[in-house]
């Protein structure tokens, strides 16, 4: 068993992982499982790969269903690890390898080390409570999130480019529709304002957008603000599943603050709340809380700020 | 067990209602328990002491299996004024044993306990449902509605706690008024238990009850109260509702305030508030007992009224144990026959038990608690008579009488006079 | 007539895990179990597609101590769970679970679609759908928001990072579903009185064939540190302050913090 697989639907989380995988592989081989043409397999190649294996998938059918063409690659050589890209459908398809492999899958994994033939790794349990620590002997799978390596380029590196031909699929995409494209980007702003489910009503939000534009900030919100009630972008919401941000301020309303949330805004500055419940978990974690009925309490901070600035 | 209905609903699982659920199944009657919280206890509070003597009759020894947290051997009154307090401290044996025991308890593992207990003798347990109302025909009651459905019963025990909603909506009882409820309050604050045997002065086991009477409901009507629990302390306030509306603070700010208290404040020293709860305490007692049964109803515990609060102390859970055991024992010898005539025997029973007894014996006193020079004047009187004797500054010391007569001359003579005996004949 | 599976997980509500701040161990003293919030999502998928086309619906779960949540489930809609309850499971990864799962199912035969949460409460490891569909040969499908029945298969919509994709299957699936595919009611009365009346089946690893040396975890817990967060919990409206009062004090705080401009 040698040798570290990265497989990515997109280049850009491919270089990033090629960079770890490089560290970890030292002399052996790294081979990167990526979709495009050979231009895209040579990039690969200057991002670290020794090798490339073109996935080229008809237009209907899902990316994930790549399995089995994958999994006959490996036939002849098993890897120690096998890097996944952390997207939707990657996690999907490091589940289905990791289960025909007998492997263990480390989803959304935070740190990977090599301590000999094993991997200690990291990851989130408890809805963002705690960090696990793990180690696995064998054949590792692990799905890695966007960002967390930095992908370097290393010049006058050569390596093989194939094509692989996937077949065998279970699903058709009957349709495809595609996200309208937001502007919304609130992992870099400096202040955030925080809608929950306490707003009463999509019109009361208008009191959140308010406040943000008096800061100068952002508006965010809680995972049923945005995939409930969808009164907002689903890139608005924060949390585990969602964005992390770490503004100076982080000034929430409605928002009760079960852990999953607060995982995204564990690196705020400064946490502000206004709750109506003196017992929501939002208040054992706040700097700052006002007690009160957000009706009441965001028109008089609307004053307040405007009246400091 | 047919399919919509019971011999018997009980609405709450409070200690009244499971008491009553626990004897009825043990009698072989079909028992519906409903809970609206997620588990027995989630959703109710208590000071925390629970006098064990009513239970003890009915499941004699539980102490050994109950999730009971310490026994309480230990109790102080104290008299507060902003900077001072006055202490008097009784730690006998004697307080706890010979049936006198009493001992502290989070409601949360307790009334799960004791709805277990129900749940093995037979009764079906069912939480995470209101009942919304009660199912009426030919104006008796036939059953209960919870959302859209209706389950009918012989009889319906409303254990439904304080404010009965559904006491309420069949005219069996009238919405509180302000002056017949209090509001408490409480915090639960983690300690360790070594810590608190330490600072408690107590064995493993042990526990300490407190009060405070004064300063920390500003000289108004009622009290503060501190039990140890095993690894955590109780610690909260009751005070009448009247009076709240005069306040500038609300509920928690009183709490927090007390919490700074200097009297209070190294009891709880590095501890961690782990719950706020704030719940009503019927504050009238016997003269606002309601009616009690009804044609296919009867009414127990808090909702009953069932309550005896001298302001500083709030006694109830024995009581609503005691009431739930009269109430079922009515029930099994009203033979299937769920009328007012039949279920008559259920006042009876409790003429004969302690809680009419009791609550009879306390019923002056609210009107003597009416009087707030008890929880003002003579507070800050304790303290200036006491501070005045243990301050020694070399400057000329009065004769004894002198002492004692210059605070009491703020309040005046007679009206101390007046207050000692009416106290005494409230009792 | 077809048959349904959903999975679900018994799991410790992680709001009542507190952390130990010196030592940050977790502790669970007064932890209260729950099935986990997306599985009652995929219960409730169940649930409606049985009242749709009278489909057979029942409920799979495996754990150390997962008999407590029997009366539970059987009050959402399912007509039978059936469990596998061994303490050597407290340590279970997704692995080991999906194994066993698939076991269950495949020892309940013949089944149509199981449906599965988005990922679990504590782990959301959101691998043991995938992993059930890739042991039981069964196509994968992740992260539905909308899901219908059709003679061959399903029809599911997708939610994935760069829109919705609507895709067709053919043969069985496994099935896992986002929160926002319904909303899941709260069991009524007379639900809660029926599941009281429900059968459930107890299975063993012996009756699904699965050696207790299988069930070893192949990822090793080492140690599980929580997370602490140091803040100044200061209330604005204490001592009586207005609401008004309280907003302009937060606005010179944040001032004074250097926050505000
Ligand atoms: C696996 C998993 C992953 C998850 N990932 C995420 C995630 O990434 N991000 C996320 O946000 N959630 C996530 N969740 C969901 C999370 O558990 C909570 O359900 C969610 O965060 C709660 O959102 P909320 O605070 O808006 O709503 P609620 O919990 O309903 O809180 C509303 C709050 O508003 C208060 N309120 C109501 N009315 C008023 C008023 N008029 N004035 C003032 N206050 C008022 C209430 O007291 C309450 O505290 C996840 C859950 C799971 C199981
Ligand atoms: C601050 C405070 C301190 C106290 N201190 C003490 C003390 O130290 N010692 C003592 O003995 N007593 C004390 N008491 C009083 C004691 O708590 C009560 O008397 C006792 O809990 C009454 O029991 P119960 O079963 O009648 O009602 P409860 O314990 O109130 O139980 C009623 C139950 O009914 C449920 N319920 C209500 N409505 C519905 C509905 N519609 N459908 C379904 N379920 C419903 C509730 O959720 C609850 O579980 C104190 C009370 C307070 C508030
Ligand atoms: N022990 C279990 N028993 C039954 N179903 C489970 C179990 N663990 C996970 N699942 C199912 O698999 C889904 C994903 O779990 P996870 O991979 O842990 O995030 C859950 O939402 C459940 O539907």
């Amino acid at each position: 068993m040698s040798g570290i697989w990265v497989i990515s639907e997109t280049p850009k989380i491919a270089w990033e992982m090629l960079a770890k995988a490089r560290e970890l592989a030292g002399n052996e081989v790294v081979t990167a499982f990526v979709v495009g043409d050979y231009e895209t397999g040579m990039d690969a190649i200057s991002f670290g790969a020794d090798q490339v294996l073109l996935l080229e998938m008809p237009a209907n059918i899902p990316w994930e269903e790549c399995r089995d063409v994958i999994l006959k690659a490996g036939e002849t050589n098993k890897p120690s690890l096998i890097m996944v890209a952390a997207t939707r459908r990657g996690k999907d398809l490091a589940a289905q390898l990791a289960a025909l492999l007998d492997a263990p899958c480390v989803s959304e994994c935070k740190s990977i080390i090599k301590d000999g033939e094993n991997f200690l790794t990291e990851r989130i349990v408890y809805g963002g409570l705690a960090v696990k620590k793990m180690v696995s002997n064998g054949c590792l799978v692990a799905t890695i999130p966007p960002g967390t390596y930095h992908p370097e380029k290393i010049e006058g590196r050569s390596g093989d480019v194939k094509q692989l031909k996937p077949q065998g699929f279970k699903m058709v995409v009957r349709e495809r529709r595609p996200k309208p494209a937001t502007s919304v980007n609130i992992s870099d702003a400096n202040i955030v304002v925080g809608v929950g489910r306490g707003f009463g009503s999509k019109e009361e939000i208008q009191m959140a957008e308010r406040l943000a534009d008096i800061l100068d900030g952002a508006i965010g919100c809680t995972r049923p603000v945005a995939e409930d009630l969808r009164w907002l972008p689903e890139e608005c919401y924060i949390g585990l599943s969602g964005q992390v941000v770490r503004p100076a301020l982080y000034l929430c309303a409605g928002v009760s603050g079960q852990v999953q949330h607060v995982y995204g805004i564990r690196d705020a500055k400064t946490i502000v709340a206004v709750e109506k419940n003196e017992n929501a978990p939002i208040i054992r974690i706040a700097d700052y809380y006002i007690l009160g009925d957000l009706k009441e309490v965001l028109p008089a901070l609307i004053g307040a700020f405007a009246k400091a600035k | 067990m047919s399919e919509d209905r019971f011999d018997v609903i009980i609405v709450g699982a409070g200690p009244a209602g499971s008491t009553a659920a626990y004897i009825l199944a043990g009698a072989g009657k079909e028992v519906l328990l409903i809970e609206r919280g997620d588990e027995p206890g989630a959703k109710n509070m208590t000071g925390g002491r629970l006098y064990g003597h009513s239970l003890e009759k009915i499941i004699p020894g539980f102490a050994q299996e109950a999730p009971l947290e310490r026994r309480i051997v230990k109790e102080t009154v104290s008299f507060l004024t902003s900077d001072t307090s006055v202490s008097f401290d009784l730690q006998s044996e004697l307080l706890g044993s010979g049936g006198k025991e009493s001992y502290s308890v989070l409601r949360a593992e307790f009334d799960c306990w004791l709805a277990k207990k129900a749940e093995k003798a037979g009764a079906i347990l069912v939480t995470g449902i209101r009942v919304d109302d009660l199912f009426m025909e030919e104006g008796r009651v036939k059953g209960v509605i919870a959302g859209e459905d209706i389950m009918e019963a012989g009889v319906v025990i409303l254990a439904d706690g304080v404010n009965s909603l559904l006491a309420q909506k069949i005219g069996m009882k009238q919405e509180l008024k302000p002056h017949q409820a209090a509001v408490g309050a409480k915090e639960i604050i983690e300690l360790p238990g070594e810590v608190i045997e330490d600072r408690f002065n107590l064995h493993e086991g042990e526990g300490a009850a407190r009060l405070f009477v004064g300063d920390c409901t500003k000289g108004r009507i009622g009290g503060g109260f501190l039990y140890t629990n095993k690894k955590s302390i109780s610690l909260g306030l009751v005070f009448t509702l009247s009076d709240l509306q005069s306040w500038e603070k609300t509920v928690p700010e009183m709490v927090e305030d007390f919490k700074h208290h200097p009297a209070v404040s190294p009891l709880i020293k590095g501890g961690r508030t782990l719950e706020y709860s704030a719940h009503l305490v019927p504050e009238a007692g016997y003269s606002m007992i309601p009616k009690l049964y009804g044609d296919g109803v009867v009414v127990v515990g808090d909702a009953a009224g069932f309550v005896i609060n001298i302001g500083y102390m709030v006694r109830g859970m024995d009581l609503a144990i005691a009431s739930g055991e009269a109430a079922a024992k009515a029930i099994i010898s009203a033979h299937d026959v769920y009328t007012t005539q039949a279920l008559s025997r259920y006042r009876k029973l409790l003429e004969e038990s302690f809680v009419i007894r009791d609550l009879k014996q306390y019923s002056k006193f609210p009107a003597f608690l009416n009087n707030k020079r008890i929880f003002n004047e003579y507070p800050q009187l304790i303290a200036e008579l006491m501070t005045d004797f243990f301050s020694v500054d070399g400057s000329p010391v009065p004769p004894m009488m002198k002492r004692i007569l210059k605070p009491v001359k703020k309040v005046g003579l007679m009206k101390v006079a007046s207050d000692v005996w009416k106290g005494v004949r409230a009792l | 007539m077809k048959k349904i599976v959903a999975c679900y997980k018994w799991v410790a509500d992680e709001a009542d895990i507190r952390i130990d701040e010196k030592s940050r161990a977790l502790n669970f003293d007064r932890v209260k179990y729950k099935i986990s919030e997306y599985d009652r999502n995929a219960i409730e998928v169940g649930n409606s597609l049985k009242d749709k086309y009278s489909c057979e619906f029942v409920a799979v779960t495996c754990g150390a101590q997962v008999e407590s949540s029997l009366k539970d489930v059987l009050s959402r809609g399912p007509t039978n769970v059936y469990y596998i309850n061994d303490e050597i499971l407290a340590d279970a990864d997704g692995g080991v679970t999906a194994k066993v799962l698939a076991g269950i199912i495949k020892k309940i035969g013949a089944v149509d679609l199981v449906i599965c949460g988005e990922g679990s409460g504590d782990e959301y490891g959101q691998q043991v759908g995938p992993r059930l569909a890739a042991l039981l040969g069964y196509a994968s499908c992740t992260f539905v928001t909308k899901l219908d029945l059709t003679d061959e298969g399903l029809m599911a919509e997708r939610k994935l990072e760069d829109g919705i994709e609507v895709v067709q299957v053919q043969g069985p699936a496994v099935v896992t579903v986002l929160p926002d595919i319904n909303t899941p009611p709260i069991p009524t009365l007379k639900q809660i009185l029926g599941a009281k009346k429900k059968p459930t089946t107890k299975l063993s690893l012996k009756d699904i064939g699965l050696s207790r040396d299988a069930c070893a975890p192949k990822l090793k817990n080492i140690g599980v540190l929580g997370t602490v967060m140091e803040r100044k919990g200061i209330c604005m409206n204490i001592d009586g302050l207005s609401i008004q009062e309280a907003a302009e004090k937060l606005a010179k705080r944040l001032s004074a913090d250097g926050i505000l401009g």
